[in-house]
């Protein structure tokens, strides 16, 4: 009997096993070269291929406004760099690259000669930061060497101009240049990381690693209110171009906690637009906090300050004002108006310099330096912009014959006017001084809000000093004063002119060119806002400080008190004008009583029978259904003003000569009955 | 074996030329001289039949065994070479939905900053000033701004306007 299976295939069976154990044996060996002998080098090699080092952004915090809109944003963009070293001729360069780009060549050129000797460019000069598809498109099938299209974030300024100085700019490598992004660079900017990535032979992640965790920039939020910021810088520009100044600032503060609700220049700059090569910077710089000025008559609000606390001075002490001329150790001084015997309360009210001085005299220079002083003149207020100037104060010592009399009026001081604001939010919140400050909140993304810290006021002033000090300075808006036609409808208001010869230091003489300002606050009880406006240039008795910077802060405080809806504390002027609206529109429809004015009767055209008594009443009113409005008299000499008065039947008290340069009321505002509009004219 | 001349003699040797029926001529004998045959000379190629239908393997059922066993050892094996693989398959496959959904992630943080940077122009100030001013709209008087009190007597909150006070 033949065995079960035939040994040849057993065999065949041992030798097939020999033949695949060996293969597998090679295999196992080669595995074993490879992944053991071979590990290192191959482990070097597949990194080189497969891992890529890849920078991870860090997004710059974007800068809130106060009702977080936003101010400033980082958005992704593509940018046109060149290496200007490497460009051989610039001329030509510029006017292809204007030509695609829509720049202007003769700047472009400018830029690109300064790059190729600057070293801080070294060898990247972005000259468009926003490129659009179609023109990246066209400026590579230039094919120049010179030339690269590169992925980025673009630093945007949404709202143009809007507080410019107050947000600054940042430079072409994305860092603050100028303002909050300066100064507070290192919170925006953040740290960029890196990460690994491992990569197919597509080109395609499927694994990457965080190799250095980047830190996203923090968000900031602004004290800065956007709609009473853009009227700010409205009201101001329109005084700055009026009056023919060289430039001014506005300072709108919560006198309470110092929050900053605008801070304006003129003139002024859009940040999106960068500055060329020899491009002066004209309007860039920060007047309200680097430029410190004498700032006249405002000061006397310390001078009085100082002697209600340190002298037996009452408001209502006589202090002979000499007639408005006093010579002192050599030197005249003036008032604008002659005086004669003057209250304190009317010497701050009628802005006399002389009284100023009798009361500074009487205070002593010791007493009058150590209030200077604690109303932070002289020192920095810590706001978070750079290159704040302490503005100027001579130290005690230094003090000469006649410096004790310049003080109390306001010269041989100097102060910027975010200083000048914190001096009035001393009066306005009861004797505190406060850190004016811009920035309420930083925020780390995905962080909580890390609200600012600010060290406690100091109190500077009694409080029955502040609130007399409040109500001294309520008389200046009021008849008799040097700003009484300054007005908030449905507010009390407070403040004080202040008009300053500008100091010629080439020629050591004062000009007749004046720092115009006014210092204001409503309501006056219980401040809700202290605006500062100073415009600088102004010339004429048309360029004093009620005249020049009054009508700025009138517009600003009136449109600043309805949107932080403060309450009225004079309600009963808007009801007054609320009825005389109405018995007007009564009038001029033909209804007899206001309050009985059915909608339905109003929109019928053919008037009632009891109306018809009213119209002979109406008649004689004058024009039937015309509102007597105020004309604008805004550059006209006298001779037209009188004219254009006759005409339309408004009465006018015209004060100077020359061309109109303001009047009281506004153009367009309606004429109580009787009522009269004052033309203040000058050269 | 098989030689070419063995193969040649196939076709013209004798079988071939019938010659096989031919009473093999005993050679006399001479003294002539004559070729040794060459090796197989009379090897021929035959096809031999073999019906093996009747044959079966036999049975070995330890070889069998050895078989399966051999099948299902090495079915395992892959099995769990192929398990100790799959999770780094999906892994590497998870990595590139991953990476994926980052790049996606951040392209649409990008388009958030831009669509945040288009609103922030559109509620710019300079903008809707110019837009009311388009539009004729003033800033209201005074008098026509209403303060609406809280404190204020005989009032309440409601939802809707009263009956008697709709039109």
């Amino acid at each position: 009997m033949s065995p079960p299976y035939n040994g040849k295939s057993t065999d065949r069976l041992v030798i097939t096993g020999l033949i695949l154990t060996g293969w597998a044996l090679i295999l196992l060996l080669r595995l074993v070269d490879l992944q053991v002998f071979s590990h290192d080098e191959l482990a070097r090699m597949a990194e080189r291929q497969q891992d890529k080092l890849v920078a991870v952004n860090a997004p710059r915090g974007a800068i809130f406004d106060r009702d977080g809109n936003y101010l400033a944003i980082s958005s992704p963009s593509r940018f046109v760099v060149v290496d200007p070293r490497r460009i051989p001729n610039k001329e030509i360069a510029a006017a292809l690259l204007a030509k695609i780009l829509a720049l202007d060549p003769q700047k472009l050129e400018a830029d690109l000669e300064a790059a190729a000797k600057s070293r801080r460019h070294n060898g990247y000069l972005v000259i468009d930061p926003r490129v659009t598809p179609e023109k990246a498109k066209q400026l590579a099938e230039l094919k120049l060497d010179w030339l690269e299209i590169r992925d980025g974030s673009l630093r945007n300024y949404p709202n143009g101009q809007l507080a410019a100085h107050v947000l600054g700019n940042v430079n072409a490598e994305g860092k603050g240049a100028a303002g909050i992004e300066l100064k507070l660079d290192r919170e925006l900017a953040g740290t960029p990381g890196w990460q690994r990535v491992r990569v197919d032979v597509n080109k395609d992640a499927y694994e990457s690693e965080i190799v250095k965790e980047p830190r996203p920039g923090k968000n900031i939020g602004l004290t800065i209110d956007s709609a009473i910021q853009h009227i700010a810088e409205e009201a101001l520009e329109k005084a700055v171009v009026q009056n023919h100044a060289d430039h001014g600032s506005v300072v709108a503060i919560n006198p309470k906690n110092g929050e900053i609700l605008a801070l304006a220049n003129y003139p002024t700059y859009d940040p999106n637009e960068r500055l060329h090569a020899g491009e002066q910077p004209h309007g860039r710089e920060d007047l309200a906090v680097v430029a410190p000025y004498e700032p006249g008559s405002v000061f006397k609000v310390i001078t009085l300050s100082a002697a209600l606390e340190t002298t037996r001075l009452k408001p209502w002490t006589i202090i002979p004002c000499a007639g408005g001329v006093l010579r002192l150790f050599g030197r005249t001084i003036h008032d604008a108006e002659r005086h004669g015997d003057l209250s304190m309360a009317d010497v701050l009210a009628k802005s006399s310099n002389v009284g100023a001085i009798r009361i500074g005299m009487e205070v002593g220079a010791k007493e009058m330096y150590e209030y200077v002083r604690r109303f932070g003149v002289g020192s920095r207020t810590g706001i978070e912009l750079p290159a704040e100037a302490s503005g100027m104060l001579r130290p005690l010592r230094k003090w000469q014959a006649t410096s004790l009399a310049s003080v109390s009026f306001g010269h041989e001081v100097s102060v910027t006017t975010v200083q000048l604001a914190r001096i009035g939010s001393v009066i306005a919140n009861g004797g505190y001084l406060i850190y004016p400050h811009l920035v309420q909140w930083m925020q780390a993304p995905g962080g909580p809000k890390e609200y600012k810290q600010l060290p406690a006021p100091v109190r500077v002033l009694k409080p029955e000093t502040a609130a007399t000090m409040r109500a001294m300075m309520q008389r200046v808006v009021m008849p008799g004063g040097t700003a009484a036609q300054l007005h908030l409808v449905g507010y009390s208001l407070a403040g004080k002119t202040g008009t300053a010869q500008i100091f010629d230091y080439a020629h050591h003489v004062y000009t007749h060119r004046y720092n115009a300002s006014f210092m204001g606050f409503a309501p006056v009880n219980d401040p809700a806002i202290l605006i500062v406006v100073s415009v600088s240039g102004t010339t004429g008795e048309a360029g004093f400080g009620a005249w020049a910077a009054g009508p700025a802060f009138q517009t600003i405080a009136t449109a600043a008190l309805r949107l932080l809806n403060v309450p009225r504390d004079v309600p009963e002027e808007v009801e007054a004008l609320e009825q005389k609206e109405l018995a007007e529109m009564a009038k001029r429809k033909g209804v007899q009583e206001a309050r009985d004015v059915d909608d339905d009767a109003l929109a019928d055209l053919a008037p009632a029978p009891e109306a018809s008594e009213t119209t002979a009443d109406a008649a004689s009113a004058g024009d039937a259904g015309d509102v007597a409005r105020v004309p604008d008299f805004t550059g006209k000499t006298v001779q037209d003003v009188m004219e254009e008065a006759a005409q339309s039947g408004v009465q006018v008290d015209l004060l100077g000569e020359g061309l109109a340069r303001a009047q009281q009321p506004s153009p367009g505002s309606v004429l109580p009955a009787g009522g009269h509009v004052r033309v203040r004219f000058a050269r | 074996m098989a030689t070419w001349a063995s193969l040649v003699d196939r076709f013209v040797g004798v079988r071939a030329l019938e010659l096989d029926r031919v009473e093999p001529v005993a050679w006399p004998r001479t003294d002539a001289p004559k070729l040794r045959p060459l090796a197989n000379e009379d090897v021929y190629f035959f096809v031999k039949r073999i019906d093996n239908s009747g044959v079966i393997r036999a049975a070995d059922p330890a070889a069998r065994r050895a078989c399966s066993r051999s099948a299902v050892t090495g079915f395992l094996a892959a099995m769990l070479i192929i398990a100790g693989l799959l999770p780094a398959a999906y892994n590497t496959m998870s990595g590139f939905t991953l990476e994926r959904l980052r790049q996606e992630q951040q392209a649409l943080k990008q388009q958030e900053a831009v669509l945040n940077l288009e609103e922030a122009q559109l509620l710019s100030p300079a903008r809707l000033e110019k837009l009311a001013v388009e539009l004729k709209m003033v800033d209201p008087a005074p008098q026509q701004v209403q303060e609406i009190s809280a404190t204020a007597p005989n009032s309440e909150a409601r939802n809707r306007m009263p009956e008697d006070l709709r039109r």
